[in-house]
């Protein structure tokens, strides 16, 4: 009784009686019913504790002031515990637990006399290859099913017959509403389990379903839903309907392109250097400052290879005197031009004359290649006598636009992910991997052979990978990250890029289609047509955007059928869609991700792809920007204009159909419902065009790359500490040191780095210090400590390995809310710029969202004290 | 209990503050670990915070009537360590004669490593750590005067440590990389010398180490984030797995 006293007089610090009465009581109630530690519970809830208690169930509810909707959330929290498994948030590991455990392990290990397996995590990389596994797999899949019968072409081609018979037959027989209903019920149980199995079987059989269910979509919106009898109407439901076709075939095609990434491995180049090959390798650059060139050269320069045969080039297409008295002062070959005819592709082309190496390696000048480049990529060459190319990612150490504004750095996987992680991957079983421009390898003879780099498009890298397909030549994809450079600045330049790309590609479509001419397997013209087709999604994209507008402005049926029909055949068809493709593409890209991207490019890219289409040779090439500054934050009104009035069109179609919903006549209450709901889709992915217009600052001249890696620092006097190198880059770094680590502002410290075997100590200036952490800027004059430095920093050959992290799942939910977070995040923004009278009321809308998110389910995981006062 | 003895290559390297270093990381790793200290100087008790004028030690203990039990020294921290003494009476050949008897009730203990301080002129101590030692961990500095200490090294005494059938490794001590030459002798000696007698981790030069031992104390007692302490961390887990 007395503790209850003493507990009571000190919750009345800081409560009021009403809030106290109820807070001791559910605490009581939950140590009587969990029975946590006391101590824990005593009136203080700071100290940290893994067991489980009451807030940890009910991770929303505020124990602290309790009010009526607490007992709503309870509830709802109670069914959500029933019905779903809200697993608790994942805990993040420590470096030094490890490093402890580690400890204790060769510790025990000593005691208990046993022999200790030693594993290394570069072991994956270099053990018996992916590439042959893989290959081996997808034999054995084909022969494991009763291999004998398989290998008669006969048996082969009948069963193709057999099975495209029915699914034939799956895909046009008609039904009534129940049956498709009863059908797609069976078909969907059947994906959502099958997602759940990590198998190559399952995701082949989600293939199948959502094949299946969209054929059959797409059949009956054929055959069934357009309207003959008025012209206006039949012509905007063919509009939309060719829409759907392209999305379908890309859908199918992308399918084909990712269903079996091969996942290609390193193979080891011969132990004798001296079989090596010689290396051309060439830095193409225009208009790029010398600052952004300079850890290129550098670091091509200190590439680990016999150095008789490494040639680097620097293509100066600029012609600029410091870029030659740079060349000449490190040593390196200077080319440049007297025009600049071709820009890149003539600039490599010119190049290509002027050298000799068994090999050409291209870098873009910003992109700079770790030491081990060489050495891992160039083994397939010596494999493969046909292999003509080997691309490697690009990988970018700075945020992209969308990164960057929507504030998602390294959180997301950014947008060349799904590219670069899966679809070159997914090409490359069909020998169809293309090159894209830099961080590649080629091999001189067959590049001759077709003409060097192709110069007819603005995209010469795809088509110069086409060519060479055509001859016969093989290419490879190798997903290590073995080069980085920086992404493109502001959201106008990667638009820029784009538009170059799409053009090209449109061009290449129109000059030399994929789909005819000789060479090429049936694998290799879907891989090429997708890729080329994928650009033309401008003008489809605007169509969805607008199609439901039809209905709800002019009243038009585009597609002419019962809103209950088109609800069994339209969902089931996007749900498969979207379940398969996370399935297959999640870990890449997170679900609604990919509508984001596409709308922001789909008005600027949708007229220069039809132009190329119409006059391929029309259209000139631009440089993309790199290594810019946004010394402010503004809003680019430019970029957005076009969404801003889909954004009006919509809204202005959103508050018809509320009025018709109101005032409609019954029958239509279900179309009109579907077309909100349509809209308001499209209303959340503009909100996040909108919101990616927002420039954010970029002050820093250089990018700093995180980290997390222990290094030493030595100090004027000799004491030497144990530090964390938190960030780097080619100017300075970021440094974590112990506490009691005596060192002042504008003292020179030695930082220790590792440069391959040997430690190496650089010279670094200490700019700033707050608590434990310094800044601090190289003060390296010598050429060789700068190469040193480039190599135990941006050229470290592991430095880019396990910066993607795949092994998160996508889950559409909470990706759908991420991307709902960020179209409210382009409103709020919109409201800001336009109407800042209307924030208060946005700032209303927002509370208003948090407090309906809190009514939901959560997933189990305790708050702090201050994570409930945000809400 | 694993007894591992500590050398030099050359004179001066470091023998001492390995010992010590070595023997606190093994102690703070869990493994109950000894420092001996073979050493007619008598510095190895000063790292363990013994004042200069503390003479006691296996030259004053009478070995035959007592045993390590008895004798045991501890510092501050409940490090454990033997030093030598000082006495005009007795001589290292007795000391040595009697070292196997007193330390018997250790011998049939397992878990424990015995470490030895060895001087580096010959003295009797060193016969009988090849005689019983497991391993022997030889230190050197990256400087012009390792690599023909080197070359003797290589003649006579690693041919001896061979001999006995004793693991014989290289340790560089105090390596200092933002000095050219003892970086480029450190690279060097990492390119020449065979990967399989080259003890991979190394201690850097760190001023904490002389100040420690001005200190009187274990440079973990000193300060603890010192580069030293955690390059006597890894030495000690490198040994442990050496020895398991």
């Amino acid at each position: 009784m007395l503790l209850i006293i003493k507990q009571w007089q000190e919750i009345r610090r800081y409560m009021l009686r009403r809030q106290a009465i109820p807070h001791l009581f559910f605490l009581y109630i939950e140590v009587m019913l969990f029975n946590p530690q006391l101590n824990r519970y005593h009136l203080n809830y700071d100290t940290h504790s893994n067991s489980v208690g009451l807030r940890n169930w009910f991770p929303q509810v505020n124990f602290y002031s309790l009010n009526p909707l607490n007992l709503v959330r309870v509830l709802v929290q109670c069914l959500g515990l029933l019905i779903f498994r809200l697993e608790p948030k994942q805990k993040v590991s420590h470096a030094s637990e490890t490093n402890i455990l580690k400890t204790s392990r060769v510790v025990y290990d000593y005691v208990s006399k046993t022999k200790r397996k030693t594993s290394y995590t570069l072991s994956k990389v270099f053990s018996k290859t992916n590439t042959y596994r893989s290959l081996h797999r997808l034999r054995q899949f084909i022969h494991k099913q009763h291999a004998e019968l398989f290998k008669s072409k006969l048996l082969r081609v009948m069963l193709t017959v057999i099975a495209s018979l029915l699914v034939l037959f799956t895909i046009q027989i008609p039904m009534n509403a129940s049956s498709q209903f009863i059908m797609l019920f069976f078909y969907w149980g059947v994906a959502l389990w099958a997602r759940d199995i990590r198998k190559r079987s399952t995701t082949l059989l989600m293939v199948v379903l959502s094949v299946l269910v969209s054929c059959r979509y797409i059949y009956w919106r054929i055959t069934e839903t357009i309207y003959w009898d008025a012209l206006g109407d039949s012509l905007l439901s063919l509009v939309l309907l060719s829409a759907e076709l392209y999305a379908w075939s890309i859908l199918i095609m992308g399918y084909i392109q990712t269903v079996w990434p091969l996942h290609r491995n390193v193979a080891s180049l011969p132990l004798n250097a001296k079989e090596w090959p010689s290396i051309d390798v060439f830095i193409p650059s225009y208009n790029e400052p010398l600052s952004v060139v300079r850890p290129t050269v550098l670091a091509a320069q200190s590439m680990d290879w016999p150095k008789d045969k490494l040639n680097i080039y620097l293509l100066d297409d600029g012609n600029r005197r410091d870029f030659s008295d740079f060349a000449s002062q490190i040593g390196v070959n200077y080319i440049a031009r007297e025009d600049n005819t071709h820009a890149k592709a003539g600039n490599l082309n010119n190049a290509l004359k002027q050298s000799s190496g068994d090999y050409v390696v291209i870098f873009d000048c910003d992109h700079i290649p770790t030491r081990a480049f060489l050495q891992l990529t160039l083994g397939w060459f010596l494999k493969d006598e046909q292999l003509a190319l080997l691309q490697t990612p690009h990988h970018f150490f700075s945020p992209d636009p969308f990164e960057k504004n929507l504030m998602v750095f390294r959180d997301k996987p950014n947008e060349g992910e799904l590219f670069y992680g899966l679809i070159q991957d997914g090409n490359d079983i069909w020998n169809a991997s293309f090159f894209c421009g830099s961080c590649a390898v080629l091999k001189r003879g067959p590049l001759e052979e077709i003409g060097g780099i192709a110069v007819e498009t603005v995209t010469e890298d795809a088509h110069t990978a086409l060519k060479l397909h055509r001859k016969n030549y093989r290419s490879a994809y190798l997903n290590i990250p073995l080069a980085a450079g920086l992404a493109t600045e502001s959201l106008s330049a990667h638009i820029g890029q784009r538009i170059r790309w799409a053009r090209g590609m449109a061009q290449i479509f129109r000059l030399d289609n994929p789909l005819i001419g000789k060479g090429l397997s049936i694998g290799q013209r879907i891989c090429y047509s997708n890729a080329m087709l994928y650009f033309l999604n401008g003008l489809p994209r605007l169509i969805f955007m607008l199609a439901p507008l039809a209905f709800l402005l002019l009243h038009t049926y585009i597609v002419f059928a019962p809103a209950l029909m088109i609800a069994l055949y339209a969902l089931p068809h996007l749900i498969h869609a979207y379940l398969t493709s996370s399935r297959l593409q999640g870990r890449y890209r997170h679900s609604f991700w990919a509508e984001m991207y596409e709308t922001v490019l789909a008005w600027y890219i949708f007229r220069p792809t039809l132009v190329a289409l119409i006059a391929p040779s029309k259209g000139k090439f631009n440089v993309t920007e790199k290594g810019g500054l946004t010394e402010k934050e503004f809003f680019d009104w430019e970029v957005s204009k076009p969404y801003l009035l889909l954004v009006i069109l919509c809204m202005t179609g959103f508050l018809f159909g509320l009025w018709r919903l109101f005032t409609g006549p019954a029958d239509e209450y279900l179309t009109v419902i579907i077309n909100l709901a349509w809209i308001s889709y499209n209303l959340i992915i503009l909100g996040g065009a909108v919101a990616v217009a927002e420039e954010a600052k970029q002050v820093r001249v250089s990018h700093r790359v995180n980290v997390e890696r222990e290094i030493i620092i030595t100090l004027q006097n000799e004491k030497s500490y144990r530090a964390q190198l938190k960030d780097f880059s080619d100017l300075g770094a970021g440094l974590s040191i112990p506490t009691n680590c005596i060192v002042n502002q504008g003292e020179t410290i030695h930082v220790l780095l590792d440069d391959g075997p040997s430690l190496i100590a650089f010279n670094a200036k200490v700019v700033s210090r707050r608590e434990n952490f310094i800044g601090v800027l190289f003060e390296e004059k010598d050429v060789a400590k700068q190469q040193a430095l480039l190599r135990a920093t941006f050229s470290r050959a592991d430095a880019w390995v396990e910066w993607r992290d795949y092994s998160k799942e996508d889950k559409p939910i909470s990706s759908f809310k991420d991307v709902v977070a960020i179209g409210f995040k382009g409103y709020k923004r919109m409201v800001d710029q336009i109407l800042p009278k209307l924030s208060p009321l946005m700032i209303l809308v927002a509370r208003l969202g948090a407090i309906i998110r809190s009514l939901l389910p959560q997933r189990l995981g305790e708050k702090n004290r201050d994570e409930y006062f945000q809400v | 209990m694993d007894i591992v003895g500590i050398q030099g290559i050359h004179s001066g390297a470091g023998v001492t503050t390995v010992t010590a270093g070595l023997a606190v990381a093994l102690n703070k790793a869990g493994l109950r670990t000894i420092a001996l200290d073979g050493n007619d100087n008598n510095h190895l008790g000063l790292f363990f915070g013994s004042t200069l004028s503390f003479n006691e030690g296996l030259k004053t203990w009478d070995l035959l009537n007592q045993t390590i039990a008895e004798n045991l020294l501890e510092s501050e921290e409940g490090y454990p360590f033997i030093p030598m003494g000082f006495s005009e009476k007795r001589d290292l050949n007795q000391v040595s004669e009697q070292l196997s008897q007193w330390l018997a009730p250790l011998f049939h203990t397992p878990e424990r490593i015995l470490l030895v301080d060895m001087s580096f002129e010959f003295n009797p101590i060193h016969s009988w750590v090849y005689q019983q030692a497991k391993l022997i961990i030889n230190v050197g500095q990256p400087e012009p005067r390792i690599i023909p200490s080197l070359k003797h090294f290589e003649l006579t005494t690693r041919k001896t440590q061979l001999k006995h059938q004793l693991d014989t490794y290289i340790l560089l001590n105090r390596v200092a990389p933002h000095l050219a030459l003892n970086r480029d002798i450190t690279d060097y000696l990492k390119g020449s010398l065979s990967k399989h007698s080259l003890i991979p981790s190394f201690i850097l030069n760190d001023a904490h180490l002389s100040e420690a031992f001005a200190a009187l104390q274990p440079v973990l007692s000193y300060e603890k984030h010192a580069q030293a302490v955690k390059d006597f961390d890894a030495l000690a887990l490198w040994l442990l797995t050496e020895l398991a």
